[in-house]
């Protein structure tokens, strides 16, 4: 499951990309200018500046095409919006709430295990409830 | 001090390891290394921090507009994280975060009636009230400080779908408890260029001070705002060129600001970013030194927090788990 998942036509890699953290800037729309995360290289986010609704360009979740680190390829343009990710990307939706069940959370990590944080985090919070 | 800063700025030597270090710059090294017991993961923006040491991110949740805050203990790592459940994660979108002195965390945010709402959290992480803003919709918000009291003060500029002879131009106001302008500033603000802003990271930052005044990071200096608006005094200093002011912190008796360099621009794919950092002295407001992190300090040398008495802290990781490396000021 950590491998691959096959979401609205394309393959997001979760164990091909690189384990170091690093700053990078993402151009974003109006709204919100660019902004700065410290992700891993090759996963994350990447669209073209301004194309997404309500003028939030790239401050939207996009989906990376499987293969490269360095060089990315971007499965679609535009980003997705929060109403249309939650309606289309259904297995995501399913994994975000299996991990974090009542956040509906899926939060970025780096390394071998992408889900390393999630997995942390619901253990960390389920033991305090 | 202009002196010594167009020195910094201009007059760049190369080190032995290839490194370039500006003139008059010293290396920032690493000292104390605390391990954390938390996987590596994923944020935006500058990392904050409450009076304990404790620090708090907006984390990746997939999407910039996600209103997620993560806190780690200083001492612990162990997680709060503040956010809104479901339905309320898909009509609201991040806008800005702040955490007060005492730790209380309050996120700026847009929801899909397009009114710019604050929300403040308990310190378990649940969402305790939302407050409407005296704000019109057409605005970006650079720069967004809670004071413990509730009053908070907004930094913004008028975006293209706004009036005319509005766009483009700034917006700073504080806003009590309940919402309401308190106070116009925004004759302390400068116009921004639309064509181009969002192509750079936002310039400006702000934070409450130990002595209980605001401090609002601009290009080229600060201004220090007591909790009823008044100005109480200006710290200039000269922004090296080519750089972004994004944060600064102010500890004890010094001030830092952090600069950020944009790398190469290339469509389709992330820019690189690097830090440097000016620490003044805050009595006088004359320059205390001007750092650039040491390779040593990894790849993501983007200072997380700074103390008078650790300085810069930075975020890295190790063997699968987060690390906070502290680097003293020399």
């Amino acid at each position: 499951m950590l491998g691959a998942f096959l979401v609205g036509g394309a393959t997001l890699a979760f164990g091909e990309c690189g384990t170091q953290l690093q700053p990078v800037t993402q151009t974003c729309g109006g709204h919100c200018s660019s902004v700065i995360i410290l992700t891993c290289p090759g996963f994350g986010t990447g669209c073209e500046g301004a194309t997404g609704d309500f003028d939030f360009g790239c401050c939207g979740q996009m989906i990376i095409q499987a293969g490269a680190c360095q060089n990315p390829e971007v499965a679609q343009l535009r980003e997705i919006p929060p109403t249309k990710e939650f309606l289309v990307l259904r297995d995501v939706v399913a994994l975000r709430r299996q991990l974090l069940p009542a956040r509906g959370l899926m939060i970025a990590s780096c390394g071998e295990n992408k889900n390393a944080f999630n997995e942390w985090l619901e253990a960390k919070l389920s033991r305090r409830r | 001090m202009r002196v010594f800063l167009l020195m910094v700025a201009l007059a760049f030597i190369t080190r032995a390891e290839g490194q370039e270090l500006p003139s008059g710059a010293r290396m920032l090294e690493a000292g104390s290394t605390h391990s954390l017991d938390v996987p590596p993961f994923s944020f935006f923006g500058s990392a904050q921090s409450d009076n304990e040491g404790n620090l708090y991110f907006h984390v990746d949740a997939g999407s910039f507009r996600k209103p997620v805050v993560l806190k780690l203990e200083h001492s612990s790592g162990d997680p709060t994280l503040y956010t809104l459940e479901d339905e309320g994660l898909k009509k609201t979108t991040f806008l800005n975060f702040s955490v007060a002195p005492s730790g209380q965390v309050s996120i700026l945010s847009q929801q899909t009636d397009k009114r710019i709402y604050l929300l403040r959290f308990t310190s378990k992480g649940d969402l305790a009230e939302k407050v409407a803003l005296d704000l019109p919709e057409y605005m970006s918000a650079q720069t967004f400080v809670a004071f413990d009291t509730g009053t908070v003060l907004v930094s913004a500029y008028y975006l293209a779908d706004a009036p005319d002879h509005l766009r483009g131009k700034g917006l700073m106001a504080l806003f009590d408890v309940s919402g309401k302008m308190l106070k116009n500033l925004s004759a302390n603000t400068e116009e921004v260029d639309l064509a181009n802003v969002s192509r750079h990271l936002t310039e400006g930052g702000g934070t409450v001070g130990p002595d209980g005044n605001m401090y609002i990071l601009q290009a080229n200096q600060i201004v220090v705002i007591s909790g009823l608006g008044k100005i109480m005094r200006r710290i200039r200093f000269h922004k090296p060129e080519g750089t972004i002011a994004s944060k600064l912190a102010v500890s004890q008796n010094l001030v830092s600001i952090w600069f950020l360099r944009e790398g190469p621009k290339q469509k389709m794919q992330k820019q690189d970013v690097t830090a440097e950092y000016l620490v003044l002295d805050l009595l006088t407001g004359k320059p205390f030194g001007y750092y650039v992190p040491g390779k040593e300090l990894g790849q993501a040398a983007i200072a997380v927090a700074f103390s008078g008495r650790e300085g810069f802290t930075f975020f890295d990781t190790q063997d699968g788990h987060v690390e906070l490396i502290s680097s003293p000021l020399r």
